[in-house]
C-alpha cells in the first residue's frame, strides 16, 4: 500500500504559463499586469516558456488567446517539448492552425498526450507576423527575462529538436494546453 | 497497488477556499464592484482543493446593489452539482452574503463554485480581467432560464465572459 502526499494538486482544465504554481508568468511579482494584445514579435519565431507539471496529466488540446487583430491569416502552432537540460529538447505534440476570431482563445485538438510529473515547454510560433496579434503579458522588470522564455528563428512549423537561445525579449504568451474538452 | 488519501492530519490551509486564494486567475489586480453581465448567468470558477474537505456554508462578496436573487453551488468537474443554496435573496450591502448548506465532503481535486443571478443590474465583488482572458483562465458558464443552478451544468467556454465574481467554501460554519 502507498500513500499519497498529504497534499494533492489537481489538475487545471486550462495550463499556461499564468497557471499558479506551474508556469513562470502566474506571480505578480513577475508579470506586474493583465495580458494585453500585442503584435506578434517576429515571423516564424518560436518562443518557449517553462511550465512545471506536478502531477500526472492528460493533454487534449492546446489553445492560444487572438488578440485584436488576426486579419493576416497566420498559422499559429502551439506545442509542447521535454526539458533537455533546462532548456527545451524534443517536441511531443503540437497543434497548428490558421489564426481565427480575433479577442477569442483558440483551440486545436491533438492526440490525447499522458504527461508524468516534471519540466516541459510550451512553445507557440507563428508563420507571420503582420496582422498578427495574440495576448501576452511583459514583466515587471526587463530584466526578468532569464525566468520568462527561450526563443528560435525560421521556427514555423515547430522543430521536432528545439534549438532554443537566450531571449532578451519580454513578451510572455498567453498559451498552452487543456485538459478538457469543453467548447 | 492502493492509493490511499489523505493521509491522516491532512487538512486544509484555511477555513475558505476560494476565487481570490483557489483559483488560477493571476492575481494582477483587486476586485471591485461590477454589473452582473446578463439576468440568469451562471458563472463557473474552477477551484483547486487540496485536501479532503467538509463544505459547510458557501459564501460571495456582496455590494451595496442587489435586488434579485443569486444561486450558488459546487459542482465537479463532470459538471454534476453537488451541493447548493437555492435561489435566494441578494444581501444590499458590502458583505459577505453566506449560504448555509448541507455539509458535503469533496476533495482532493478539481472543482467549480458557481454563481448564478436573477437580473443584470446586481453588483457582485469581481475581477474583470477583458475578454477572452476569463475563458483562458478556465472559467466557464452557462445561460440558464431561471437563477436556479441545474443539477448538471450545461457549460461553455464563453469566448466574451469578462467578469469573475468573488466568493468560495467556506469548511467552517461562520457567524454574520
Amino acid at each position: 500500500m502507498i500513500y499519497v502526499p498529504g497534499y494533492v494538486e489537481p489538475v487545471p482544465p486550462m495550463i499556461s504559463p499564468y497557471t499558479f504554481g506551474w508556469g513562470s508568468a502566474a506571480h505578480e511579482r513577475v508579470v506586474g499586469s493583465e495580458a494585453t494584445s500585442a503584435t506578434w514579435e517576429s515571423a516564424s519565431r518560436a518562443v518557449y516558456m517553462p511550465i512545471f507539471i506536478p502531477t500526472p496529466t492528460i493533454l487534449t488540446r492546446v489553445w492560444w488567446a487572438n488578440g485584436a487583430t488576426t486579419s493576416g491569416g497566420a498559422t499559429i502552432e502551439v506545442g509542447l517539448y521535454r526539458d533537455a537540460g533546462y532548456k527545451p529538447g524534443a517536441k511531443i505534440v503540437s497543434g497548428s492552425a490558421t489564426q481565427g476570431t480575433a479577442s477569442q482563445v483558440q483551440f486545436v485538438d491533438v492526440t490525447d498526450t499522458f504527461l508524468l510529473p516534471g519540466l516541459y515547454w510550451i512553445a507557440v510560433t507563428s508563420s507571420s507576423a503582420t496582422n498578427t496579434t495574440m495576448f501576452r503579458g511583459t514583466p515587471a522588470d526587463a530584466s526578468l527575462d532569464a525566468v520568462l522564455r527561450m526563443q528560435e528563428a525560421s521556427a514555423s512549423p515547430l522543430p521536432a529538436t528545439a534549438t532554443p537561445v537566450e531571449s532578451a525579449v519580454t513578451n510572455n504568451w498567453l498559451c498552452g494546453f487543456s485538459t478538457t474538452t469543453i467548447t | 497497488m492502493t492509493l490511499v488519501t489523505p493521509v491522516l492530519g491532512v487538512s486544509a490551509r484555511r477555513q475558505s477556499i476560494d476565487v481570490l486564494n483557489d483559483s488560477y486567475i493571476p492575481s494582477n489586480t483587486p476586485p471591485g464592484s461590477n454589473t452582473w453581465p446578463s439576468a440568469n448567468l451562471a458563472i463557473y470558477v474552477p477551484l483547486r482543493v487540496v485536501s479532503r474537505v467538509v463544505v459547510r456554508q458557501l459564501w460571495l462578496a456582496a455590494t451595496g446593489t442587489g435586488t434579485g436573487n443569486v444561486d450558488c453551488g459546487v459542482y465537479n468537474p463532470g459538471g454534476t452539482r453537488l451541493v447548493s443554496a437555492g435561489s435566494t435573496a441578494r444581501v444590499a450591502a458590502v458583505a459577505e452574503q453566506v449560504f448555509d448548506v448541507t455539509d458535503t465532503t469533496i476533495g482532493p481535486g478539481l472543482y467549480y463554485w458557481a454563481l448564478s443571478c436573477s437580473n443584470n443590474t446586481d453588483q457582485v465583488k469581481s475581477l474583470v480581467p477583458v475578454a477572452p482572458l476569463p475563458a483562458a483562465w478556465g472559467v466557464l458558464s452557462e445561460a440558464l432560464g431561471s437563477v436556479t443552478l441545474p443539477a448538471t451544468a450545461t457549460w461553455v467556454v464563453d469566448q466574451t465572459l469578462a467578469l469573475i465574481p468573488v466568493g468560495g467554501i467556506l469548511l467552517e460554519t461562520v457567524t454574520t
